[in-house]
C-alpha cells in the first residue's frame, strides 16, 4: 500500500516521541547541530539544542517579524512563513526518498528525515541551521528588504547569522544521511514505504538518463530499432546471477523502450509483458526451479493489468527480474554442480513431507557422509537447517492466508509436530506463527534483535 | 576568455560573492550578457551536474552552486532584457508536479524575460490545475511545462487535460520541455510545442506570443 498520510493526524496523543527526543539529543551531541522533532503538522515537540544561542537566529527573525494585525504585507507572520518552510522540507523527505536538504527563508541550510509509524508519517526530525558558506560570504539577498524591515534590524540579523555553525556541504551530505538511519530506526517497518520510493525515483532518474543519452544521438525515436543486443546482454546478466549488471542494463532497455513509445503506456506495457516471459526462460535456463518460475509467471502476468503507470511498471519488472535472478544459482562457480542442482531440486520437490539426507544423499547416488560434506561446502548451511529454510519459507506465505487454518500449517510444510514447528519458526524469525499471522508479516526490527541475545 | 573560466570555477565552488563581483567586472569589460551567461555560469552548473551524478558532489554542494548561479544571474538580468528583440505577452512556466528540478526551468524564464516576455514563474511541482488557473487569471496564452522525471511526464498530460476540462484548451499554446521529453511524447500528449533548450523554448514562445497578439 503506497499511500501514506502527512498532515491528517492532528493532535497527535497517540504517538510516542520519546524515541525521537532521545535521537534528536543524541544526534545533536554527537554532531554539534541542532536537531528538532516535529509533528505531522510542523509544530515543533521538542528541540534539542546547547542553549538559546543554537536558535537564536530563528528567534531573532520571528520577533521581528511577527506582526498582529492584517497589515502584514502578505497576510503572514514570519513564524508562519518559517514553520511553512520547516512543514515543506519534512514534507519533500517523506515523497524523496528519505531525506531532503534545503534552504530556509533565511537562505540557511536545514534538512529533514520522516518519522514513520503504521504507514502514516508521524512527525519527522529537522536539524539545521547551519551555514553551508563562510559568514562573509552570506548575504540575505533581497529577502530581509522585501518585509520592510528597517535597517537596525537586518543588520542585527545579520550579526546573528555570523554565529550559526559553519558545515562543509560535504560534511551536511553525509549529516542528512545519518538523519535518515535515526529516522529508519525510530520508525517501524513501514518506512519501507519511503525507501521503496527512493528505489523507485532512482530508477526513473537513470531511465531519463538514458533517454536523454538516446536523443542526443538520433531525434527520430520511431526509427530506433528494438536493442536486440541489449537484450541478449540482460539475458546472459540474469543466467549468471548477476543482480547488478541486470538491472543496469534492463534500465536501459526500459529507458530505450520509453524513448521509442513516446511514452505510450500501452505500447510500454506490452513490451514489459514480453520481458517477464524473456527473463524468466533466462532464469530457468540458468537453473532456476521451473516451477517455481512458472508459478511467479502465472501470478506476475496475473497484476500486470493492475499498473496505472509508468513508474509502479518499471519498479514492478525490477522486483520481478531480482526474484528470478535470486532463484538462479551462480552454477560456474560449484564444483559439484549437477549433484548439488540435483539435489536442491528435490528437497524443493518434497520439503512437504519428512526428507532426510539419506534419502536425498541416494537420490544423487552419494554416500549421506560425503553428500552432507558436500552440501555445506556448496550451500553454506547444513542439509537439515536448509530443508528447515524452505519449509519455514513456505509456512510465511501460508501464514499470511487467513483461511488456512494455523494448525494445518505445521503439517503442510512438513513438520511432524506444532511445538517443533513453532520452535524452528521462532527461531528463525523472532516471533511464534501465531505473532507473525497476527501481524500480518510485519515484524518490527527490534524484535528480532532482542532475540539475538 | 579568462574571466569566464574564473566565474566557472567561483560558481562551482559555490562562491557567490565572488560570482557577482566577477560577473559585473565581465559587463564592465564589455563581454555580452549572452556569453557571459552561458560560458561562465551555465558552464559551471553544467560540471557540477556532471559530478553530481557521478556521485563527486551531492545535493548540499549543488545547493549552492545553484545559490551563485542565481546571484551571477540577477546582475545580468537587466542587461539581458536590453540586448533582446521586444514582445509583450504572458508566459505561465512552472515545474510540473512531483518535479523539483528548477535550474533548467529558471533558465527559460530568464531567457523568455529577455525577450521581453513577462513570465509568470509558478515554481516548482506544481499541479496541473495551477498552470491552467494561472492562465486564465492573468489572460496568459502560453504554458510551459518543465518535467525532467519520466514519472512527471504523465502530469504534462494532465495539464492538457486540464485546459481542455476547464474549456481553455483552444485558447492556449501548450509548450513542453525537459530531458527525457521529445517531439513524440509531445504529440502523443496533445501539446503542442517541444523545444530541446532554453534558447529555442525563449524564440518559440516570441513566435507564438506575437501571433496570438496578432489574433486579438
Amino acid at each position: 500500500m503506497d499511500v501514506i498520510d502527512f498532515g491528517a493526524n492532528l493532535g497527535n496523543d497517540n504517538f510516542d516521541f520519546s524515541e525521537a527526543i532521545k535521537a534528536a539529543d543524541t544526534f545533536r551531541r554527537s554532531t554539534g547541530v541542532t536537531c528538532r522533532v516535529v509533528d505531522s503538522v510542523g509544530e515543533t515537540v521538542y528541540i534539542s539544542a546547547d542553549d538559546k544561542s543554537d536558535v537564536a537566529v530563528c528567534n531573532l527573525t520571528a520577533k521581528y517579524f511577527y506582526c498582529g494585525s492584517d497589515d502584514c504585507g502578505n497576510n503572514e507572520t514570519m513564524a508562519n512563513i518559517c514553520l511553512n518552510s520547516h512543514l515543506y522540507g519534512c514534507y519533500q523527505s517523506e515523497r524523496f526518498g528519505g531525506k531532503y536538504v534545503f534552504f530556509c527563508p533565511l537562505g540557511l541550510t536545514n534538512w529533514a528525515s520522516p518519522i514513520v509509524c503504521d504507514s502514516t508519517v508521524e512527525g519527522a526530525f529537522l536539524a539545521g541551521p547551519v551555514n553551508m558558506v563562510e559568514p562573509d560570504e552570506f548575504f540575505t539577498d533581497d529577502f530581509l528588504s522585501k518585509y520592510g524591515l528597517t535597517h537596525t534590524a537586518v543588520k542585527e540579523i545579520e550579526q546573528c547569522i555570523k554565529t550559526v555553525p559553519f558545515v562543509m556541504p560535504s560534511k551536511v551530505n553525509f549529516y542528512s544521511e545519518l538523519l535518515y538511519y535515526i529516522a529508519k530506526a525510530v520508525s517501524d517497518d513501514t518506512f519501507q514505504i519511503i525507501d521503496e520510493r527512493k528505489a523507485k525515483g532512482e530508477q526513473q532518474s537513470e531511465i531519463a538518463e538514458q533517454i536523454k543519452f538516446l536523443k542526443s544521438f538520433s531525434p527520430n525515436p520511431e526509427y530506433e530499432p528494438y536493442p536486440m543486443e541489449k537484450e541478449q546482454e540482460l539475458l546472459e546478466l540474469i543466467e549468471t546471477g548477476d543482480k547488478h549488471g541486470s538491472q543496469r542494463v534492463l534500465n536501459e532497455i526500459l529507458g530505450q523502450i520509453f524513448f521509442a513509445s513516446g511514452g505510450s503506456f500501452e505500447v510500454i506495457r506490452s513490451r514489459v509483458l514480453e520481458l517477464v516471459v524473456l527473463l524468466s526462460r533466462a532464469a530457468i535456463k540458468g537453473g532456476a526451479d521451473s516451477q517455481q518460475i512458472f508459478g511467479l509467471n502465472y501470478t506476475y502476468l496475473g497484476r500486470i493489468n493492475s499498473f496505472k503507470n509508468i513508474e509502479e511498471l518499471t519498479y514492478w519488472l525490477s522486483g520481478i527480474m531480482a526474484r528470478f535472478t535470486d532463484q538462479v544459482f551462480n552454477l560456474t562457480d560449484v564444483k559439484h554442480v549437477d549433484v548439488i542442482y540435483r539435489a536442491v531440486d528435490y528437497v524443493r520437490k518434497n520439503y512437504d513431507r519428512r526428507i532426510t539426507l539419506e534419502e536425498t544423499a541416494a537420490n544423487v547416488y552419494l554416500s549421506p557422509a560425503y553428500f552432507s560434506r558436500i552440501f555445506k561446502e556448496e550451500i553454506g548451511d547444513n542439509f537439515n537447517l536448509y530443508v528447515n529454510k524452505i519449509r519455514i519459507d513456505a509456512a510465511k506465505k501460508l501464514l499470511l492466508n487467513e483461511k488456512i487454518p494455523l494448525v494445518d500449517i505445521s503439517t503442510m510444510v512438513g513438520f511432524e509436530g506444532q511445538s517443533y514447528f513453532s520452535k524452528v519458526f521462532k527461531k528463525m524469525t523472532g516471533v511464534t506463527p501465531g505473532k507473525f499471522r497476527e501481524a500480518r508479516g510485519k515484524i518490527r526490527g527490534d524484535a528480532g534483535a532482542r532475540r539475538l541475545k | 576568455m579568462e574571466i569566464l573560466d574564473q566565474i566557472s570555477q567561483a560558481l562551482q565552488k559555490g562562491k557567490a560573492k565572488d560570482v557577482k563581483e566577477m560577473v559585473q567586472a565581465a559587463l564592465d569589460q564589455g563581454i555580452a550578457a549572452q556569453t557571459i551567461l552561458v560560458d561562465g555560469l551555465l558552464s559551471g552548473m553544467g560540471v557540477v551536474g556532471v559530478k553530481f551524478k557521478n556521485n563527486e558532489v551531492y545535493v548540499p554542494d549543488v545547493l549552492i552552486a545553484a545559490r551563485a548561479m542565481k546571484a551571477g544571474t540577477e546582475i545580468l538580468r537587466p542587461q539581458l532584457a536590453a540586448d533582446g528583440v521586444k514582445a509583450t505577452g504572458k508566459i505561465i512556466l512552472g515545474t510540473v508536479k512531483g518535479d523539483l528540478h528548477d535550474i533548467g526551468k529558471n533558465l527559460v524564464g530568464m531567457m523568455m524575460e529577455g525577450k521581453g516576455l513577462e513570465v509568470v514563474d509558478l515554481g516548482v511541482d506544481v499541479p496541473a490545475e495551477k498552470f491552467i488557473d494561472a492562465a486564465i487569471e492573468h489572460n496568459a496564452n502560453v504554458v510551459c511545462c518543465s518535467a525532467l522525471l519520466t514519472t512527471t511526464m504523465g502530469e504534462m498530460k494532465n495539464v492538457v487535460e486540464v485546459a481542455k476540462a476547464k474549456g481553455v484548451r483552444e485558447k492556449l499554446t501548450i509548450m513542453v520541455g525537459g530531458a527525457p521529453v521529445n517531439d513524440a511524447f509531445a504529440n502523443s500528449i496533445g501539446a503542442d510545442i517541444y523545444t530541446p533548450d532554453a534558447a529555442s523554448a525563449a524564440e518559440a514562445a516570441v513566435a507564438k506570443v506575437l501571433e496570438w497578439n496578432a489574433q486579438a
